[in-house]
């Protein structure tokens, strides 16, 4: 009662004051009220605006940068044959650096090299041909006029590659000559000629210095491991090789020493076919020579014919070789095996692309450095 | 009053599409995270053309679980070299040791988990073993059974199998361990090329070479060295015959170490010689027939080659370990699986130790009834060695 009487009396007493009181500090209440709301909610939707537009400008950054290889993607998929799709790198470069393989033989040697090279390595070749003096229903020859003997090997190189460009020329973009006791890698070839254009005039092989009278930088290239000419220098030899001013008429003589000093003088550049880290892949001898190489003094033979200097020894031949010499019939299986059917447990998959294209303009040989003579 | 309920219906609105927002973003995320685990596993797997791997990561959504996808290679070759530890134990002599064994140890030796030679001399830069036995082809057991002695009492513990080789023999160590794992080293078994002469249960070549189990070995050792009725100790006698007889005898099973095809993976000669067809005295030596007679003799995931000189062995390792073919990347197949263990050899893991003797009597009573003509063995023997 005694509260009650207070409450009433202090009412009584200031009944203006409290009204504007109480009206005051509902005002301020309700605006403050209403302030802290607004802002609350304009800062949230300031905040989640900015991060979903973060957000789609990153994606649509993401979606730009896959857009090209996806396209192109989409394109060669669409563009390509069904069976296409899933071909290896080895495949598509059977397609794209078209190698034609031609191989030196006699009748002689029909049944017990060339037809083993034509079941080993011959038949990775996109066209393959025996040079030979008899035609043999198992092996797909081309008869040459010259006489079969050892001396004429200059006249039947002569007279193959004319036919080959005369016959052949549109079936394949390199021309490669080997022996029937040489192993190819055909695929380490295409990998190796494919920075080059088949329109620029060059040649390759395992670089010899050139013999007797020459020029600086002539080199020759091993006919044993055998020699590849583009296109163009293909077109170049087969019209300029009756010139005697530059080849030599007659069909006595070493073929690949010939074939050198014509290709020299014909303006066929010598190209340089080491790996990038300077390691051949042509070799002249097999890989048992390379490697016992390594336990010879410096009189070795190779160490003072090669153009660029050989450094034999285990770390020194290359993972992805081109040519062998010497390689008896047997043995071209035993590549076979070793390279094509053999599986390694655990063998790391080494991510390999394709090389860049070289212009012809960019194209840079290198002069010899072997200091031995 | 009347703008109340409109305030309230606008804050409704805008909470739930900023709810909305924020869950498109969090979808958005965890879709983009899962792609990307999958295009880093379509790298790894070194796909040949990035813009159909493009395409292929965006057009297919991942289904494989990551715990189902096999290693990439070189985990899985140093994940098979500690899971399936092998012992090398190379027989060699003194006056090998540097036209012979010293590459092996260059070259394929360093690919075991540990490497022995056993001759009868000690070579610090080879570090061999000179064991105490005489020298000479004729005493290529007692040497044998000298070797398999010492490595028992030495290594035993710390190694699940136990190789055997030849110092002109080339092991594909990696091969030999895809092969060994999916076999169990508790299993009294052992494997190499079977020969189907002079032991009923066959005999590994010596000159391929051939890997015990760890059960083996303790058999050998703990049932067969200290019975001669089983494992003789005479001084003269064709090592691989008479270890594939007293295997036999202690229970241990010659295992088929063929391929799917049905061809060997333990070569008792070189393929750089004779591929593809083997050498003339190896058909009739075989324990198995050829299923189709096909005239290739070895398998495609072979393990070991006999009859190298020593510049073949760095031939075979730059062929088999560094020359590559531009754009073939093979891709090999995920590990066999672990064989259950088939119930003979559990029936011999229970047999106990008279059973085996008497097992063994019984099974060398037949043997000496036929008896074999020296010359035949003698011919043998040339070949094989």
């Amino acid at each position: 009662m005694a509260g009650e009487y207070i409450i009433l009396e202090n009412s009584s007493t200031y009944p203006g004051f409290h009204s504007s009181s109480n009206g005051l500090a509902n005002g301020m209440y309700r605006s403050a009220q209403r302030i802290s709301t607004d802002r609350l909610v304009l800062l949230i939707l300031l905040v989640s605006t900015t991060v979903i537009g973060l957000f789609a400008y990153w994606d649509v950054m993401v979606l730009n940068a896959g857009a090209l290889p996806l396209s192109r993607g989409t394109s060669s998929v669409d563009y390509m044959e069904p069976g296409l799709r899933n071909e290896t790198l080895a495949e598509k470069m059977h397609r794209e650096v078209r190698v034609l393989c031609w191989v030196l033989t006699t009748p002689k040697y029909h049944k017990t090299r060339a037809i083993h090279v034509l079941r080993t390595w011959g038949k990775r070749c996109n066209k393959i041909y025996f040079m030979t003096s008899e035609p043999d229903d198992e092996l797909p020859t081309v008869v040459l006029t010259k006489p079969d003997r050892y001396e004429m090997l200059w006249g039947k190189t002569k007279e193959a590659f004319v036919h080959i460009h005369e016959q052949m020329r549109h079936e394949a973009d390199w021309f490669i000559k080997a022996d029937d006791d040489t192993y190819l890698f055909l695929e380490n070839l295409r990998y190796m000629l494919y920075p080059y254009s088949p329109e620029t005039p060059i040649y390759f092989g395992f670089n010899y210095k050139m013999v007797g009278t020459h020029q600086k930088n002539e080199s020759y290239m091993s006919g044993g491991s055998g020699y590849v000419l583009s296109r163009e220098a293909l077109r170049i030899f087969a019209e300029g090789v009756n010139d005697t001013t530059k080849c030599r008429q007659e069909d006595d003589h070493a073929e690949d020493v010939e074939m050198g000093k014509c290709l020299f003088n014909l303006g066929v550049k010598a190209g340089d076919s080491r790996d990038e880290q300077l390691r051949n892949r042509f070799y002249p001898i097999a890989p048992y020579g390379a490697l016992l190489s390594g336990n010879v003094g410096m009189d070795f033979w190779l160490y003072k014919y090669a153009y660029y200097n050989p450094r034999s020894c285990m770390d020194c031949l290359s993972e992805y070789p081109v040519a062998f010499h010497y390689v008896h019939s047997k043995q071209l299986y035993v590549y076979d095996y070793f390279n094509y059917q053999f599986q390694l447990s655990g063998r790391a998959q080494v991510a390999e692309r394709l090389p860049k294209k070289i212009r012809e303009e960019e194209l840079v040989i290198p002069e010899s450095d072997n200091p031995v003579s | 009053m009347g703008v109340r309920p409109n305030r309230k219906r606008l804050e409704l609105m805008l909470m739930l599409l900023i709810g909305l927002a924020w869950g498109i973003l969090l979808s958005e995320l965890m879709k983009r995270t899962r792609w990307q685990n999958h295009a880093d596993r379509l790298k790894e797997e070194s796909s040949p053309f990035p813009s159909s791997q493009r395409s292929r990561n965006l057009r297919t959504p991942p289904t494989i679980a990551p715990s189902t996808t096999n290693p990439p290679p070189d985990i899985l070759a140093a994940r098979l070299f500690n899971e399936t530890r092998v012992l090398c134990m190379v027989l060699t002599s003194p006056k090998t040791h540097h036209t012979r064994a010293i590459h092996i140890k260059r070259t394929w030796g360093r690919r075991c988990n540990k490497l022995i030679f056993m001759s009868t001399k000690a070579d610090k830069e080879l570090g061999s073993v000179a064991l105490n036995v005489r020298e000479g082809y004729s005493n290529l057991w007692p040497k044998t059974r000298a070797a398999l002695q010492y490595v028992y009492k030495h290594h035993f513990q710390k190694y699940d199998w136990f190789l055997k080789a030849d110092d002109d023999t080339y092991f594909i160590m990696e091969n030999l361990r895809a092969f060994l794992h999916a076999h169990n080293f508790r299993e009294p078994v052992y494997f190499g090329n079977k020969f189907r002469q002079h032991v009923k249960e066959g005999y590994m070549s010596g000159g391929a070479g051939y890997v015990l189990s760890k059960m083996a070995l303790h058999r050998l050792i703990k049932l067969g060295f200290s019975n001669s009725s089983i494992c003789t100790n005479r001084n003269y006698g064709y090592e691989d015959v008479e270890l594939g007889r007293c295997l036999a005898g202690v229970g241990v099973v010659g295992g088929d170490s063929r391929d799917e095809q049905g061809l060997s993976r333990f070569i008792p000669f070189s393929p750089l010689h004779w591929y593809p067809q083997p050498p003339d005295w190896y058909q009739p030596l075989l324990y198995y027939t050829s299923p189709d007679n096909s005239s290739d003799c070895c398998s495609n995931t072979a393990i070991s080659f006999h009859y190298n000189n020593a510049q073949e062995f760095y031939v075979l390792e730059y062929i088999i370990y560094k020359l590559r073919i531009f754009g073939i990347n093979r891709e090999l197949g995920p590990l066999p699986k672990k064989k259950a263990s088939s119930r003979p050899m559990s029936i011999n893991l229970q047999t106990t130790k008279e059973e085996n003797g008497h097992i063994a009597l019984i099974k060398m009573m037949p043997r000496k009834n036929v008896t074999t003509p020296n010359y035949r063995t003698k011919t043998t023997s040339k070949f094989k060695k």
